[in-house]
């Protein structure tokens, strides 16, 4: 079946996750020799792990290490793994949300608190904090800052999944569409072609 | 003020949604606030009269000393009647002009009611930025609706035409206001015609500019030639644009400096000269045109041209008659304009050799022309005869100068006459060998904007001196010239003199001119040696081919020629300053070893790696070095005690590596060689060159403290915002500004990546779906009758049809 026009896979090519049979489901797409049941496993397991950690860098930020900057990077991070261990089905399976929606999102949130800032404490981007009363869970302190790391953060998740879009998904699209056309030509420019493929 | 200019522009935004509601009878709607507009500016007629004049302001952006004010004195509110009024009755006129089936109708209503918008902020303006904001707004308003029918290429191409010309004036206009305000030290323009800066090279240099804006909004030669293309647009935009409003814009800038400046030689001298030689070259170009509207169209680059000269000379005769002509001439161009509109859809051609008889199927159409036209050549008892003498008058008794103005402008009129005449006869009268044309006739509705605009030229003419008190507020701002002995005023009748016998040779010489109409075309054909259309085109191709030489000379796509070319400015910009100021003589740094000895680790591994990157081969090898090189530095910053850049930097890291990887899919597995070892000699001395200077610069930056740290403050800044991470309170509260900043480059950068790297060729040949081909070769062909062949000529590729 040829995929390589498709940019995200169709509704009816999507694989449904079957947790009793796979872990990877847009794994199955890759060519046998590509793939590493070690790696499908332990992508799998570490994923939310590595989520769980971002979100906590990006809560923290304020009075401890870390922030929205670094927990966008982390999260990011956990879909490069996930795309590395499944190939880009998986990676458009897992971020199923278009990076430019996230970008958006994020960049508006950032905005929206700098002019609710200018709205509702009279400078662009004043903050403010307060402690929320949570009962048992305690009284976590939330500031205004928090919402603008949170754009950042969004903004920079959508930036690494559009980086992984581009620079992953895409040019394996290209190098498969370059196989299967030198293999329909099957003479000499085919051993160029293929000597440019250096790793993977 | 405010309130009028508000209210144009919400109803611009809601005008798509009334025409689609209410069809073309939205525009009914549409032309209530245009009209109210009007009678709000009746309403301040005796205030005006009075001397007074209304003003609003309010501080903008004060640190700039922009403000946003409106000002309203005798001339504002003379465009604020046409611009408003003659609004009113387009919008009317619209209303029966379109059909609803009128594709983009919507968006037309809503442009349209936006530019009467523009064009009334624009003469209301009392600042000149302010004033050049709704001039562009004019433009872009206009490229619109001239390219109102988009899917012509003969209309898109005219609107960019406008667009290109008007904008170029625009900004030459924008350089002369800049240099204008800041001479003076106030862009108000009420305050800068109250006390205009003394004249020198800047303001001389700025006025040249401004007039050249002025010259290309009203298409006075050599700018003239976008008008004409305009005519592309439909007729009520004409109408309202190319007769009433827009080119007014460029007569309207004039009319407001010259009491300033009108005593400036350049002032007075462009005005003049381009402004008579427009008048004699447009109306000689309209005495051999056919289409009703291109006549039009070149009359009304020749009253424009008589328009600026009038009110460019500076002497309060000149003022007043020109303030008059421009009531005058909106009063007749515009239902001239919207007669070629109904005769258009009456008849279905505008060519002056198809029609003939009309004048029996249309006669209200006819009487209307009658008397617009009888403005428009300078019979009395209209408005534009009044006016004319008046214009006659201000030159009578001058020097020389006058006397060649007056000549050109007795030459001009003349011309007008002839094609006034051209286009009664072209339009209304029986031609021999010519059927008469059928006509549908118009509705009273139709034509009603037409009559009322003519009626007033009329009644303009016969009440001229109870107008004239309205007109004489504004030119006696403007001081009388040297001979005039006496003050002049708007009336029918001045008795025997000069001005009555030029008008009358103007008459005369018109009806010869139109009685030899055959050969003034034929003389006016052989005689047009340049073609500006023509001109123009060429010098848009030479300018493209200019840029594509330009870019492609500077930008060659070498990677390595970029990056040395940043690098060696870096070296020269840096080293500069560096060497000519001794900076080893300077302050140094005392020597450390290090701060602990674990700092040896990856000091190390960052030197290894670096000298590693020079001697290996393989891309891949050098980019994970890199990395290493790169987590080293990391380590260092973690072993200074900065964790959340240590923390940041590894992350950062780490995508770039596999980003990089991910990249280098695609390229060679091996750098490859330079060819010349001359070059890779000077690659080497370049990086080395940049190393050096960078350690250099970073060694003695340490010692170049000059003002205390701010950062001994960071952590109260800390505490106060409600955070304990210095690093992240900085990043998202103290400095939050900078974030913004660098997150709107973080996603323009993706927007980037995606876009640059993956451009998709939008032209790819596709595959037409399977049959169709197969289908129409095997069908036998049609038979050989007249519409048979016309469907296999003109389409070029056999058509499935019905059989």
């Amino acid at each position: 079946m040829d995929l390589g026009d498709l940019r995200v896979a169709p509704q009816n090519m999507h694989v449904k996750p079957q947790w009793n049979r796979t872990w990877l489901p847009g794994a199955d797409s890759l060519p046998t020799e590509r793939r590493s049941l070690i790696f499908e496993v332990v992508s799998r397991f570490l994923f939310p792990v590595i989520m769980i950690i971002s979100l906590y860098l990006m809560l923290t930020g304020h009075t401890d290490i870390g922030g929205g900057f670094a927990g966008g990077i982390v999260a990011g991070l956990a879909f490069i793994v996930r795309y590395l261990a499944g190939g880009r089905f998986e990676l458009y399976a897992t971020a199923w949300v278009q990076p430019g929606a996230l970008i958006g999102a994020g960049l508006a949130l950032a905005t929206g608190v700098a002019i609710g800032g200018a709205i509702f404490g009279g400078d662009v981007l004043a903050g403010n904090d307060w402690y929320i009363n949570l009962g048992i869970l305690g009284s976590p302190h939330i500031t205004v800052s928090l919402f603008f790391d949170i754009g950042v953060y969004l903004l920079v998740i959508g930036l690494i999944l559009d980086i992984l879009r581009s620079l992953g998904a895409r040019i394996d699209e290209q190098i498969e569409r370059d196989a299967a056309h030198t293999e329909e030509e099957g003479s000499a420019p085919g051993t160029a072609a293929r000597a440019e493929e250096v790793t993977s | 003020m405010t309130t009028v200019l508000v209210a144009h522009f919400i109803t611009a935004a809601v005008a798509p949604l009334l025409v689609r509601l209410w069809g073309r009878n939205g525009f009914y709607a549409l032309a209530i606030v245009p009209g109210l507009a009007t009678v709000w500016a009746l309403f301040q007629l005796p205030a005006v009269l009075n001397g007074e004049s209304l003003s609003e302001s309010v501080a903008w952006a004060p640190q700039f000393s922009l403000r946003l004010g409106l000002h309203m004195d005798a001339l504002g509110l003379v465009m604020t009647l046409i611009a408003a009024g003659v609004g009113t009755l387009i919008l009317i006129y619209c209303a029966r002009y379109f059909n609803d089936s009128e594709p983009g109708l919507g968006r037309f209503a809503g442009v349209f009611v936006a530019f009467a918008g523009a064009m009334l902020g624009l003469v209301l303006a009392d600042d000149l930025i302010q004033l050049f904001i709704y001039w562009e707004l004019t433009t872009v308003f206009s490229y619109l609706l001239v390219g109102h029918n988009a899917e012509v290429k003969e209309s898109r191409r005219a609107a960019m035409t406008a667009l290109t010309v008007t904008t170029f004036g625009g900004l030459a206009m924008l350089v002369g206001m800049i240099m204008l305000g800041e001479t003076a030290g106030t862009y108000v323009i009420s305050e800068i015609v109250a006390d205009p800066p003394a004249t020198g090279p800047v303001v001389t240099s700025a006025l040249v500019l401004i007039m050249i804006g002025a010259m290309s909004k009203s298409a006075l030669f050599p700018f003239s030639l976008w008008l004409p293309a305009a005519m592309q647009a439909p007729t009520p935009v004409s109408g309202y644009l190319h007769a009433a409003a827009m080119v007014k814009a460029g007569v309207y800038l004039v009319a407001r400096l010259t009491p300033a400046f009108g005593d400036v030689a350049v002032w007075q001298g462009m005005a003049l000269f381009f402004g008579v030689a427009t008048m004699v070259f447009g109306g000689w170009k309209a005495l051999r045109q056919y289409d009703l509207k291109l006549v039009l169209a070149y009359g009304t680059i020749s009253q424009l041209g008589f328009l600026i000269a009038l009110l460019g000379t500076g002497t309060r005769a000149a003022a007043l008659a020109g303030v008059a002509m421009l009531v005058a001439h909106s009063l007749f161009k515009a239902p001239l304009f919207l007669v070629v509109g109904i005769i258009d859809h009456s008849t279905g051609t505008r060519d002056l050799r198809e029609l003939s008889g009309l004048r029996q199927s249309m006669p209200t159409t006819y009487w209307v022309s009658i008397v617009a036209l009888a403005s428009m050549a300078g019979l009395p008892p209209t408005a534009g005869f009044a006016a004319k003498e008046l214009a006659f008058g201000a030159y009578t008794h001058g020097g020389t100068l006058d006397t060649v103005v007056l000549v050109g402008l007795v030459l001009g009129s003349t011309l007008t006459v002839a094609y006034s005449l051209r286009f009664l006869w072209g339009a209304f009268f029986d031609k021999e060998g010519v059927q008469p044309t059928p006509v549908h006739a118009p509705g009273a509705l139709f034509l009603a904007p037409a009559v009322v605009l003519a009626a007033l030229s009329l009644v303009g003419g016969l009440l001229s001196y109870w107008a004239d008190p309205l007109f004489a507020v504004y030119a006696d701002t403007v001081p009388q010239g040297e001979h005039e002995t006496y003050q002049s005023y708007l009336a029918l009748w001045h008795g025997w003199e000069l001005p009555l016998l030029l008008s009358a040779i103007c008459v005369v010489g018109g009806l010869v001119l139109f009685s030899f109409r055959n050969r003034v075309v034929w003389l006016g054909t052989r005689l047009a040696f340049v073609n500006p259309e023509r001109n123009y085109r060429r010098m848009l191709a030479g300018l493209e081919n200019l840029a594509l030489q330009v870019t492609g000379s500077t930008q060659r796509g070498s990677l390595p020629v970029y990056l040395g070319t940043i690098l060696i400015v870096l070296v020269v910009a840096a080293g500069i300053p560096m060497v000519s100021g001794r900076i080893w003589a300077g302050p140094q740094p005392e020597l450390r070893l290090w701060d602990t000895p674990v700092q040896i680790i990856p000091a190390l591994i960052i030197v290894i790696t670096c000298l590693l990157i020079l001697f290996v081969r393989r891309r891949l090898f050098a980019v994970i070095l890199v990395g290493i090189g790169g987590y080293g530095v990391a380590a260092l910053y973690f072993l200074q005690g900065a964790p959340d850049i240590a923390l940041t930097q590894f992350l950062v890291e780490t995508v770039s590596l596999v980003v990089f990887v991910l990249v280098l899919r695609r390229f060679p597995s091996h750098f490859s060689a330079p060819a010349l070892k001359g070059r890779r000699i000077w690659n080497m001395i370049i990086g080395l060159a940049t190393g050096l200077m960078v350690a250099t610069m970073t060694w003695f930056a340490l010692a170049g403290r000059l003002e205390p740290s701010i950062s001994e403050g960071y952590p109260a800044a800390a505490k106060e915002a409600g955070g304990y991470n210095i690093i992240s309170v900085l990043l998202v509260d103290v400095r939050a500004w900078d974030t913004m900043g660098e997150i709107s480059v973080l996603a323009a950068a993706a927007a980037g990546v995606a876009s640059l790297m993956f451009v998709r060729r939008r032209a790819q040949p596709r595959k037409a779906p399977g049959g169709v081909m197969a289908l129409s070769v095997t069908q036998p062909p049609s038979p050989p009758t007249a519409t048979g062949a016309w469907t296999w000529a003109t389409s070029g590729s056999p058509r499935r049809t019905c059989t």
